[in-house]
């Protein structure tokens, strides 16, 4: 389903999906950010005709990785569903789906999700704000506090554009700097916001079937030249 | 019947014309169709004296004539021009307009009680439509004029204003519709328009003797003359020299930049003119644009420089001059902007037309002549556009409803629709109620419901976000422009903000900005104290000179060839610069078609001269550029203009070879061929954009929108992604991709140049430096490469190109 870049960040080794995911093989790991389930319901409720079937995708393709890397432990950091106090059935199904794979699934609340409560199953454990894996804590969005420990976040969707004029690609990515990694947003129906190269070291570009790993310098370069 | 207007005529000491009883016994005749006279011949009166003598003979309750303009700051003045008689007379009639501005009470009166005569927009009239009880407000209905129909006649509001008066005509059978135009060059299918296909047309014109006059400022010299720049401002001394302080002149431009630099280059030149120079054009603030309309009919402002902002038929009395700057490469709209000075019968229209570059003059010689063979514009109707009806199928559930089996016949008698097919109008139908073919993919979609065969709107809160979003007039991203106290100057494409950095300057709205953030759509800035030349491009601001203006050029340009004397001043001040063509390479005649070769320190450069507009030309080198490509692999630059192109590859490529192979066109293979060579998925995914937002698919913001609006803002590329992938036959897509090749690359013409092309004799010219043709097309060149690429190796590309540093 793809090839991953591997990297070791603070002593951790990470690798970097294309698919829109983050592995953390040693600790069987796998984290996901910003699926809104039930999006296209909602927009469907007010008349805007956004079909379903990506989530129906969404979900096969997460449900695949899951398999493939024979995860142990699911981080979602936040927005899982698109609206609080919505439970659409995407959700319905992938609960169901998960519970055969036998493993634990780490809900960090985001915006979104709200803080309903809808009946979970016992291997889903439910984070209001923040939660450490190893040196890293995960959260939905980042936290502005100086001495904080390296934060893995979602909630921006990120996305970069590279070229100009005519010749121009926007793509969803993993941006990096010195105590900050982005996730890009796992659902194909979240769409993307743009971030500004020079405020960021490194990105990860995903492009379906492999990632590429450009420097913000790059970047910047890029765009002085055209 | 007529007796009363005929009173009031006599007593203003007016003679109707003939045209004018004409149209007045049409009406009472029972008529529809066209009414088709010189601007400022007075058809407001020719179109509603036959109606309101008729109201005045037998009186009844309700509204009876409705009147639609273009441009809401038009009805104030057709407002006092029928008050003109009403009050003068003592008609018990009551006229009132309704349009965005009219405030909330006045249009709940109007409802209650409504006026005899009500001036609104197409815009407004269907959300009247939109209304429950619509049917009743309009049961006494008489008439319908629509004014400046050419103005509408060629675009989506054409088609949205045609299903309305269909609807009226199915609510009212013996209504009457009559369009009002001056230049349009189908008469035959603009009558049809306005009169619906199943009625007949009557087309109403008079010989009425309105001359235009052309004037060409001629430059003092002409070696110091540019050969391009469309923005040149070479000729701003000439052109001071002939204005007049004491006149008030309009001074029209082709784009917002062009106008942008000329009004900078007159504040500067003429400092005392201050107070009485403006500009204006549409990305301007709508408050600051009308505070300067008002002051041109004040006549407070003296000269005011413009684009096609000011092109409609505001009456502006104290115009006495119209200056055109560059061509107007369209007869159409240089009639139309010269007809804004004398703006009464029988007074003549004088424009003045300055070139900025020498080529133009010969653009303005076969002006003149298409003007003295009577010739005129087509504006072509669209084509069934789907997102249209879809709006206006809404519209009609929010209000009273509409029953499936008997609504298509009406949706046929509107021209723009008649070949509208049950397949399609039952997609429509579903898509409408259902979401999509797969109900599994919709299960929560609601917009409109069938109860008991009649379609109305799921729910209050759908009709309310409707009738927000009714029009058919979409803006690309647009960036606001405000200062720090939020005051709003005007918008900008958000391309052009993203180049600019804290603290750059530059010229909008005649003011110098200081650019501070950008934060959610809007662009903060604040007066410059440093000043600067930068003035912001907009897309699309260029125009492609039409069919039958090129024709007439490739006609001029041949005369010149036959050796001829020269025909006008135009083509006498050009000579010698044809001259020079002819010595270095040649000046086709109307069945050659010239190709130069050039070899330059840049490379190679292949210069083909159609004369077929810029449109055609970019289709051409994109299609050219192709089959060279695919024949010997080079990159290429690509050049384009009104009338050629130029290829520019490596200094080594074999041009000569390929060419009969290039050349060697398959009329029927053309669609795919040009859908490969311009990327064609990334120009529909942006053409998508506009086709969603009147479809209804997406919602633009809105001032105050509360939250849950917001939310449901999304992004057209996600929705077309989406459609490609799980609906690819969806009829909004195929809109999408039609449009493109229509309109944008105009297609048929393409088609018609190539077979042109296939009959003429190709003339081959190695001329040992570019000749006066080729010149512009060396200086205006804008890189347009050709990609077929992945996704992939595009990157790869840009990275190797950064890795060059």
């Amino acid at each position: 389903m793809g090839k991953i870049l591997e990297t070791i960040l603070h002593g951790q080794k990470i690798g970097f999906h294309p698919q829109r995911v983050l592995l953390l093989p040693d600790l069987d790991a796998m984290l996901v950010a910003d699926i809104h389930l039930g999006k296209a319901e909602f927009m469907q409720g007010k008349g805007i005709p956004l079909s379903n079937q990506p989530h129906q995708k969404d979900h096969e393709r997460l449900v695949k990785l899951i398999k493939e890397f024979q995860v142990k432990q699911l981080f979602i950091l936040g927005d899982l569903v698109h609206r609080p106090r919505q439970n659409p059935q995407s959700l319905q199904r992938l609960i169901r789906d998960l519970h055969p794979l036998a493993m634990e699934v780490h809900w960090i609340q985001g915006n979104h999700d709200g803080d309903h409560q809808r009946s979970l199953p016992d291997s889903w454990k439910v984070h209001s704000n923040a939660l450490e894996l190893g040196p890293f804590v995960l959260r939905h969005q980042s936290s502005e506090e100086k001495d904080a420990d390296f934060q893995i976040c979602g909630h921006v969707h990120p996305c970069v554009k590279i070229g100009d004029g005519r010749d121009k690609l926007r793509l969803p990515c993993f941006a990096l700097k010195s105590k900050l990694l982005l996730l890009p947003s796992f659902g194909e129906l979240t769409g993307g916001y743009e971030l500004l190269p020079q405020e960021w070291e490194t990105f990860v570009l995903c492009l379906g079937n492999e990632v590429s790993r450009l420097e913000s310098s790059d970047l910047e370069r890029f765009k002085k030249r055209s | 019947m007529f007796q009363p207007v005929k009173d009031w005529f006599a007593q203003k000491n007016w003679k109707p014309f003939p045209y004018q009883q004409k149209a007045w016994k049409a009406f009472r005749d029972g008529k529809s169709g066209l009414i088709h006279v010189p601007t400022g011949s007075g058809k407001t009166y020719a179109a509603t004296m036959g109606p309101i003598a008729s109201m005045l003979e037998k009186p009844k309750k309700g509204l009876k004539l409705l009147y639609l303009t273009p441009l809401r700051a038009v009805s104030r003045d057709i407002e006092q021009a029928l008050r003109l008689p009403i009050e003068s007379q003592g008609w018990p009639l009551k006229v009132e307009s309704r349009t965005g501005d009219t405030s909330g009470s006045r249009k709940q009166k109007q409802l209650k009680n409504p006026p005899d005569i009500l001036i609104t927009t197409p815009e407004s009239l269907s959300v009247l439509l939109s209304r429950e009880g619509s049917g009743a407000f309009f049961s006494n209905l008489q008439c319908v004029v629509v004014d400046e129909w050419h103005e509408l006649m060629g675009g989506k509001r054409g088609s949205q204003t045609e299903l309305c008066l269909a609807h009226l005509r199915f609510l009212v059978p013996s209504l009457r519709t009559w369009m009002l135009s001056a230049t349009i060059g189908n008469l035959d299918e603009a009558a049809s328009c306005g009169a619906g296909t199943h009625g007949e047309a009557e087309i109403i014109t008079a010989k009425i003797n309105r001359k235009t006059r052309i004037q060409t400022l001629v430059p003092n010299s002409l070696d110091s003359f540019p050969w391009a720049g469309h923005l040149g401002l070479t000729m701003l001394p000439e052109l001071l020299e002939s204005l007049d302080r004491e006149t008030s002149t309009l001074i029209f431009t082709n784009t917002r930049s062009q106008c942008e630099r000329w009004y900078q280059a007159l504040k500067e030149a003429c400092p005392e003119m201050d107070d009485q120079l403006a500009l204006h054009h549409s990305s301007i603030d709508r408050a600051d644009r009308e505070a300067i309309e008002s002051r041109v009919k004040e006549g407070s402002l003296k000269w005011v420089v413009c684009t096609s902002s000011l092109d409609l038929g505001i009456d502006f009395h104290p115009v006495e001059r119209v200056v055109q700057i560059g061509s107007a490469k369209a007869v159409a709209r240089l009639l139309q902007r010269a007809g804004r000075s004398a703006h009464y019968p029988e007074g003549r229209s004088e424009i003045l037309f300055v070139p900025t570059n020498s080529l133009e003059l010969a653009e303005i010689s076969a002006i003149r002549r298409v003007l003295k063979d009577g010739g005129l514009e087509k504006r072509v109707p669209q084509q069934k556009p789907f997102d249209v009806l879809m709006q206006h199928l809404v519209t009609l559930a929010c209000g009273d409803g509409f029953c499936a089996e008997a609504y298509l016949e009406v949706i046929r008698s509107a021209h723009s629709f008649r070949d509208l097919t049950e397949e399609e109008y039952d997609w429509l139908l579903t898509f409408l109620e259902k979401g999509g073919k797969s109900l599994k993919a919709y299960p929560q979609y609601r917009k409109l419901v069938r109860e008991e065969g009649v379609y109305k709107i799921a729910g209050k809160d759908l009709a309310r976000l409707h009738r927000m979003s009714i029009g058919t007039i979409v803006s690309d991203a647009e960036i606001q422009i405000r200062y720090t106290n939020r005051r709003k100057i005007g918008t900008i494409e958000e391309y052009f903000i993203s180049r600019l950095k804290r603290g750059d300057v530059f010229v909008f709205s005649g003011r110098m900005l200081e650019f501070l953030r950008l934060h959610d759509m809007s662009a903060y800035v604040k007066p410059a104290k440093k000043s600067s030349k930068v003035v912001p491009a907009w897309i699309g601001g260029r125009i492609p000179i039409t069919d039958l203006l090129s024709e007439a050029l490739r006609r001029q340009l041949n005369h010149s060839h036959s050796g001829d004397k020269p025909v006008d001043t135009e083509m006498k001040i050009l000579d010698p610069v044809l001259q020079t063509q002819q010595r270095l390479s040649m000046i086709p005649s109307e069945n050659e078609l010239l190709i130069e070769q050039v070899i330059s320190r840049e490379g190679r450069h292949l210069f083909v001269f159609p004369f077929e507009g810029r449109f055609v030309h970019e289709g051409l080198a994109a299609l050219w550029s192709m089959r060279f490509v695919q024949r010997e692999p080079s990159t290429f630059s690509v050049s384009v203009n009104d009338y050629g192109f130029e290829l520019l590859a490596p200094v080594d490529y074999p041009f000569e070879e390929g060419l009969d192979e290039v050349m060697a066109a398959d009329p029927e293979e053309l669609e795919a061929q040009v859908a490969d060579a311009v990327n064609l998925s990334e120009l529909t995914q942006r053409r998508f954009r506009g086709v969603a937002q009147v479809a209804g698919l997406v919602f633009q913001g809105y001032p105050g929108s509360r939250k849950t609006e917001k939310q449901l803002q999304m992004s057209t590329s996600l929705l077309h992604g989406v459609f490609e992938e799980f609906e690819p036959e969806h009829l909004l897509l195929q809109q999408a991709r039609d449009e493109v090749l229509e309109i944008q690359l105009e297609a048929p013409r393409l088609r018609k140049s190539l077979e042109r092309m296939q009959n003429l004799n190709v003339i081959w010219k190695n001329p040992p430096r570019p000749t006066p043709l080729a010149f512009p097309l060396l200086v205006e060149r804008m890189s347009a490469r050709m990609t077929n690429e992945t996704l992939m190796q595009r990157i790869d590309r840009m990275k190797r190109q950064w890795e060059k540093y």
